[in-house]
């Protein structure tokens, strides 16, 4: 009768997840339209020494954009940056938008930029890290068994902005920033049950629902009838 | 019982070592750049040490990488070189190689790598591989004069992901830094002062001696 209340409490534990808490600011310059056929690319900025902007929630944020019927069409990162080699690699890429006139001067890059119908590139800067930890779980094997004993926790900071830049009229359109932060637990008796807060997720949604609305507006609300 | 018990020991110590070490040989796809070719007839040669280069880190405080990059370097410059110029003739024999001659082409190009270095996540205390290569590049004209010597750098990084193993991440830092290399080139190549100088000397007296022609003809009754 122990076993089946044991399981449960179990289930009921990996159920629960660590809360995340997510900020989303925007700055809207000019407006954004997408014309039939018209597509976007989302870029992930790698030039920092001491960070990279995630491959995975480049692909996240994009998923995000595209999803509900959105009519969004993301060119996929690895595909544009190979297709438009190496103008797009950390050390050529534009850092602002008016320098896209010196890639149009290069007849080969802007053949290639109008043949994926390009109209918006979004940039996306920043990261997640790991801000602090405490506790600790030890884990010991013997004879009769093994298990896990301790109590650990460690907290996650997501800091992203996103610039949305006009390829035609080679400005700035908008600015969005997610900040996100979130505790894990792990407590441990006998299994260790992971309690993940999952703050680069819950960023990536927040960042890439903002960025479709600056597209689709009423995307959200559409989404959620 | 003595023979055994040494026969584990040895076993233990290998299997120890083997964990401290990594072996990786370093694949990737390289993509051709975009760019304007350049008004020349081209060919490569890579040396034997470029080819079979391989990197295996002697210090005793470090872990122990054997890296294996020869057939991607090849790989990397045979996508490169071929966009730069306007024709390309492949592989070259070695142009310092005594009465070297390869009569149509304009230019050999003949890449060293000089240095190779990396950092691991452990090292610095971050998240990150990080590779810094040098390389010598060597121009040189079809009757195996050296017309141009330089050095060139690129640095390439990626962060060690969940699940992601350490030869996995260096191979892709390595990739990123020879990517890197290639943006190098393609952008400045055209700029190399003395390759400049020769293809205006060149182009000066192609004009001289077709209006040296010109006038010629035109002296003829």
């Amino acid at each position: 009768m122990r076993h089946p209340s044991y399981l449960l409490a179990c289930l009921y534990l990996l159920s629960l997840s660590a809360c995340t808490s997510v900020t989303i600011d925007e700055y809207q310059r000019a407006e954004a339209s997408l014309a039939s056929g018209d597509r976007i690319v989302l870029l992930g900025r790698r030039h920092s020494p001491d960070y990279e902007t995630e491959p995975d929630l480049i692909n996240c944020v994009g998923k995000v954009i595209s999803a509900n019927q959105s009519g969004i069409s993301v060119i996929p990162e690895k595909q544009f940056v190979d297709e438009l080699y190496p103008w797009f690699e950390p050390r050529m890429a534009p850092m602002r938008p008016e320098r896209l006139e010196y890639l149009m001067k290069q007849p080969q890059v802007r053949e290639k930029i109008e043949d994926l119908k390009l109209r918006y590139v979004i940039w996306i800067d920043g990261s997640t890290q790991q801000t602090g930890s405490a506790g600790s779980v030890g884990c010991a094997v013997g004879p009769g068994g093994g298990g896990c004993f301790g109590f650990g926790t460690w907290d996650d900071k997501s800091d992203y902005e996103a610039e949305v830049w006009d390829y035609q009229k080679q400005d700035l359109v908008a600015k969005v920033s997610a900040d996100a932060k979130g505790t894990s637990y792990m407590p441990a008796l006998v299994v260790p049950i992971p309690l993940l807060a999952r703050v680069q997720s819950n960023a990536c949604k927040g960042l890439g629902a903002q960025l479709r609305e600056i597209f689709v507006p009423d995307s959200s609300a559409n989404a959620g009838a | 019982m003595k023979k055994q018990l040494s026969r584990s020991l040895l076993m233990l110590s290998s299997l120890i070592l083997a964990a401290c070490s990594s072996q990786l040989t370093v694949k990737g796809q390289f993509p051709s750049p975009l760019t304007t070719a350049m008004p020349l007839h081209g060919a490569a040669y890579y040396s034997p040490e470029l080819i079979s280069h391989s990197y295996a880190e002697d210090d005793e405080d470090r872990v122990k990488w054997n890296i294996q990059t020869g057939a991607a370097q090849q790989e990397f410059f045979d996508s490169l070189l071929p966009a730069l110029f306007q024709q390309w003739a492949g592989h070259s024999p070695d142009p310092e190689g005594e009465a070297f001659k390869l009569p149509g082409v304009d230019i050999i190009v003949k890449p060293t790598l000089s240095d190779f270095q990396y950092s691991l996540p452990r090292e610095t205390r971050s998240k990150i591989f990080e590779v810094w290569i040098k390389y010598n590049m060597q121009l040189y004209q079809n009757d195996g004069q050296l017309l141009a010597d330089w050095f060139i750098t690129a640095y390439g990084k990626t962060p060690s992901g969940f699940m992601q193993s350490d030869e996995a991440a260096m191979n892709e830092a390595i990739i990123v830094a020879l990517r890197d290399l290639g943006a190098n080139l393609t952008v400045n190549f055209s700029r190399v002062p003395e390759l400049q100088d020769w293809m205006g000397k060149r182009d000066s007296s192609v004009q001289q001696q077709s209006a040296d022609r010109g006038g010629v003809q035109n002296e003829t009754p």
